[in-house]
């Protein structure tokens, strides 16, 4: 039985960490003697095998998975309530202008997520979460949120489904710039403790 | 299947159900793996904590979407992969690897030991100028020992593109090591 060069590049990443059958790991290795392209690739592949990696501190390993679920559930967290928020601004403001314009209040469609509707619930917000975070006590904060849930659940799913989409490996290419713009802020600046902090104030 | 396959089935059916302590179980298995990853691919230590950190946060969140087609590290590793790519084109630039990092082997007289300096310089400043998906190609294929077909679901492409990426950033780092040869 003899390797050929094509056979030897295929095995060679297992070779080199000694994962091969005896009778094979010879055979390359006797393969290696004569062909100057496959030794020169077991080079390439030894130097990069063993490259050394800078060791992270202790406290890295022992606290990483607490510190993981603790901010995911913060950003869970924020995907429920600031959409809510978001959302609500967006449905009471675009209601109010368009009422004021053709004089009937629009519904919010159930169903498949519109994501235009995104990017106006999210500017409405930011334009407006001054006036209507100092406008409502702290005590008031749970039942409004709560509220908000119910009657919102359409326009609070289409900010998750966005959120997803951010969270996926191809989520930035499927959103535009200024949707995704907006999504960002509110994630990165609308802390609960911010939100908080504007309440109480 | 092997024992780690069926406790990491039976951990991710949990995270997927809201056990935080499922999930967390999942990050202590991973995390090693995946930081090794990610600072190979980002060439910095303090670059892969935030990443890996941040890796581990979006699987949580999209865990509910797993659907198992793939191992968990699979999974877990594209999602790295994602977020390594949009960090570097948020940053327009790569990092490079600390070179004065990487070890002298030593050889049997100071001469070999300069040369094999001198080699190893050239190696890491080859393996620094890669194109992303070629370095990304030779990291999983060499370090993670991935067949071309889950490198391939790693990267998010075919597997013969995965095979064309490794093989040309093995040509390319051959290189280094030719002036010994002739």
């Amino acid at each position: 039985m003899s390797v050929c060069s094509d056979r030897c590049r295929q095995l060679l990443p297992e070779y080199v960490r000694g994962l091969l059958e005896q009778e094979e790991m010879d055979l390359i290795a006797r393969h290696l003697e004569e062909c100057r392209e496959c030794a020169l690739e077991e080079c390439v592949l030894r130097q990069f095998e063993n490259e050394n990696l800078p060791e992270p501190p202790q406290w890295f390993w022992t606290t990483l998975a607490g510190k993981v679920t603790a901010e995911a559930r913060q950003k869970r967290r924020i995907r429920v309530l600031v959409p809510v928020w978001a959302g609500g601004l967006a449905a009471c403001a675009l209601a109010l202008l368009l009422f004021l314009q053709v004089g009937t209040a629009p519904q919010l469609k159930e169903g498949t997520p519109d994501y235009s509707l995104l990017d106006t619930g999210g500017t409405f917000a930011l334009g407006l979460d001054e006036e209507i975070f100092l406008s409502v006590s702290a005590d008031l904060l749970e039942d409004l949120e709560q509220a908000l849930v119910k009657d919102l659940e359409p326009v609070s799913q289409q900010y998750a489904a966005g959120m997803d989409l951010l969270t996926e490996g191809d989520g930035y290419e499927s959103m535009d710039e200024a949707t995704m713009k907006v999504f960002e802020d509110l994630v990165e600046e609308m802390t609960p403790e911010k939100v908080r902090k504007k309440v109480m104030s | 299947m092997t024992a780690q396959t069926t406790l990491e089935r039976e951990l991710v059916e949990r995270a997927r159900k809201g056990d935080d302590q499922a999930f967390e179980d999942l990050v202590r298995m991973y995390q090693e793996p995946l930081y090794r990853y990610l600072c190979r691919l980002s060439g910095d230590g303090e670059d892969a904590m935030e990443l890996t950190q941040n890796s581990f946060v979006k699987a949580y969140l999209s865990i509910r979407r797993f659907r198992g087609d793939s191992s968990f590290k699979t999974y877990l590793f594209a999602i790295a992969s994602n977020t390594w790519k949009n960090t570097l084109r948020d940053r327009g630039k790569r990092r490079s690897v600390d070179i004065e990092q990487v070890p002298i082997t030593s050889g049997d007289n100071p001469h070999d030991e300069i040369v094999r300096h001198q080699e190893q310089r050239r190696f890491w400043s080859l393996v620094d100028k890669l194109p992303a998906r070629q370095k990304e190609a030779l990291t999983l294929r060499i370090r993670e020992g991935y067949p071309f077909e889950e490198v391939a679901k790693v990267m998010g492409c075919t597997t013969g593109s995965a095979k064309a990426s490794y093989h040309h950033a093995v040509d390319k780092l051959k290189v280094a090591f030719e002036g010994d040869e002739t």
